[in-house]
């Protein structure tokens, strides 16, 4: 056939092709607008424990024989702990419990007004010890592994600084900023300067969670607009609008600051960087990352655009742990941990290494 | 049967939407790390701040003044409820344990026992020895 009469042929399927997807986007579209998001962290769990912000939950085993040591999931602050449970097959936690592992997780409730108050030592000095102390009541183990996400990892990085003896047992963290003056934008947005933190804690009390999803989202401008377009172009795909929805409604889920925590993190991290320069004090204790002696794992994402790779990398060379490792993965920020992507690489890898530390 | 060449215009279309998108970012970077868009965005956030607490509390006193309930009332009254909520669930967990061990759990627990599995040894069979040759009388 000759190479005209081949391109015809090829043109009119693209154009078949093409026209039959804007029917798919005019019929998908509809259904799109008239229905609810799709249902997400739907794994069985039961909460054990909640007092304000802090809700722990455990969730229900999936497998017939389990590891010795439970994990402790410390989700970051300002989101909701579900990117880790987001479908069946696209959930951490789901793989995870299927591994033989004994999740729970600590998913925070949006603070209240009343909430104001709570700053870095309530999280490390008052939440973890509590959650780890349920924990050991609910498994009967005293030891813990814990596993942070991003500003979860900082917290969980911090409580295993300040109690080296125990009862941490292991360590793993995902994307965990510790040198913040690697993250520019954000340092640039909140330089002493021009951001009056304190005026802003005194007038709202807690951060609000808009001011949060916009300097999320300034990182990269053109993101939001760039997807709604690529959503348009895919509506006719019930995959890719389903894994869409999933993810910016995660993303949107944005959860308030209380006030002083955000003032302290402000003033401490991102004008002090004091946690890289071992110089920070909670509750009176000096938090020395090289008094962390449990094995570290951390995942930083190549192409992580709110927590760069030169924030997160100093964490291995800090701690003072023999068996530690520094894993580099593909992707960015949250596909890391989420996603087909995390699927292939992050969940397989942390599943080896937690494996044989977990007996 | 020879290939097609020309191109995909719906293809070249979403290429550019994803070029775009990359542009505009990195243009956008180094303007943003500027003192100026620091000190601009700053001032913005700070008079929405302003304008939104000043908002909210034009709204709970009209509410006052209608004899409305206002949303921090509703908060505030969610707050009651869920401590005595809390309450009632720490005086059920001791009246449990007061009236000897409380609900049994459906299934008993796993056993936490879990090995992980093995690594996979591959074994290589060694290649054969060659032989000598004769030599032929």
């Amino acid at each position: 056939m000759s190479a005209v009469a081949s391109d015809s042929e090829s043109i009119a399927a693209r154009i078949r092709t093409e026209v039959d997807r804007a029917l798919q986007r005019g019929i998908k579209g509809l259904e799109y607008m008239s229905s609810g998001g799709p249902a997400l962290g739907l794994t069985p769990r039961d909460l054990i424990h909640q007092r304000g912000t802090l809700a722990l939950y455990h969730y229900r085993p999936m497998a017939d024989e389990i590891y010795r040591v439970p994990l402790l999931l410390v989700m970051a602050v300002t989101n909701r702990g579900y990117i880790l449970d987001l479908a069946p097959g696209q959930s951490l936690v789901e793989y995870l419990l299927k591994q033989g592992y004994d999740v729970f997780v600590i998913d925070w409730n949006a603070p209240r007004p009343q909430e104001k108050h709570l700053r870095l030592e309530d999280y490390t000095q008052d939440f973890i010890p509590d959650s780890i102390q349920r924990v050991q009541q609910a498994s009967g183990v005293d030891d813990v592994t814990l596993v942070g996400y991003c500003m979860g990892g900082v917290l969980a990085t911090i409580y295993t600084a300040l109690h080296p003896k125990g009862p941490v047992k292991n360590l793993a963290v995902f994307t965990t900023p510790i040198d913040f003056s690697q993250m520019k934008l954000f340092n640039k947005w909140s330089d002493k300067r021009y951001f009056d933190v304190d005026k802003l804690v005194d007038t709202v009390g807690n951060a609000p969670p808009e001011m949060i999803f916009r300097s999320f989202d300034m990182l990269r401008p053109a993101d939001r607009i760039a997807g709604k377009v690529q959503l348009l172009d895919n509506l006719w795909n019930d995959e890719f609008v389903k894994g869409y929805r999933m993810f910016d409604r995660w993303a949107s889920d944005i959860l308030p600051l209380p006030g002083e925590f955000f003032r302290q993190t402000t003033k401490e991290f991102m004008w002090e960087n004091k946690l890289h320069k071992n110089e920070l004090v909670l509750g009176g204790k000096k938090v020395e990352l090289s008094k962390i002696k449990v094995p570290l794992f951390h995942a930083v994402a190549e192409h992580d655009h709110i927590v760069p790779y030169d924030a997160a990398k100093p964490l291995v060379a800090m701690v003072g742990s023999k068996d530690k490792e520094e894993v580099v993965l593909k992707g960015g920020h949250v596909s890391v941990v989420a996603g087909g992507n995390a699927v292939k690489r992050l969940w397989p890898r942390l599943d080896a290494w937690l494996g044989k530390r977990s007996t | 049967m020879a290939e097609p060449t020309s191109p995909d215009p719906f293809a070249l279309m979403r290429d550019l939407v994803s070029q775009l998108e990359k542009g505009v970012n990195d243009y956008s970077k180094p303007l943003m790390e500027s003192d100026d868009f620091a000190k601009g965005a700053n001032q913005a956030m700070s008079a929405a701040m302003v304008a939104k607490k000043l908002a909210q509390e034009l709204t709970r006193r009209s509410f006052e003044a209608l004899n409305v309930p206002s949303r921090s009332d509703i908060i505030a009254l969610g707050d009651r409820l869920q401590a005595i909520e809390d309450r009632m669930i720490g005086m059920q967990a001791t009246l449990d344990r007061l009236a000897g061990g409380g609900a049994k759990p459906a299934l008993p627990a796993p056993s936490r026992t879990r090995r992980p599995p093995e690594p996979v040894i591959e074994v290589v069979a060694a290649p054969a020895p060659k032989r000598a040759r004769k030599a032929r009388p």
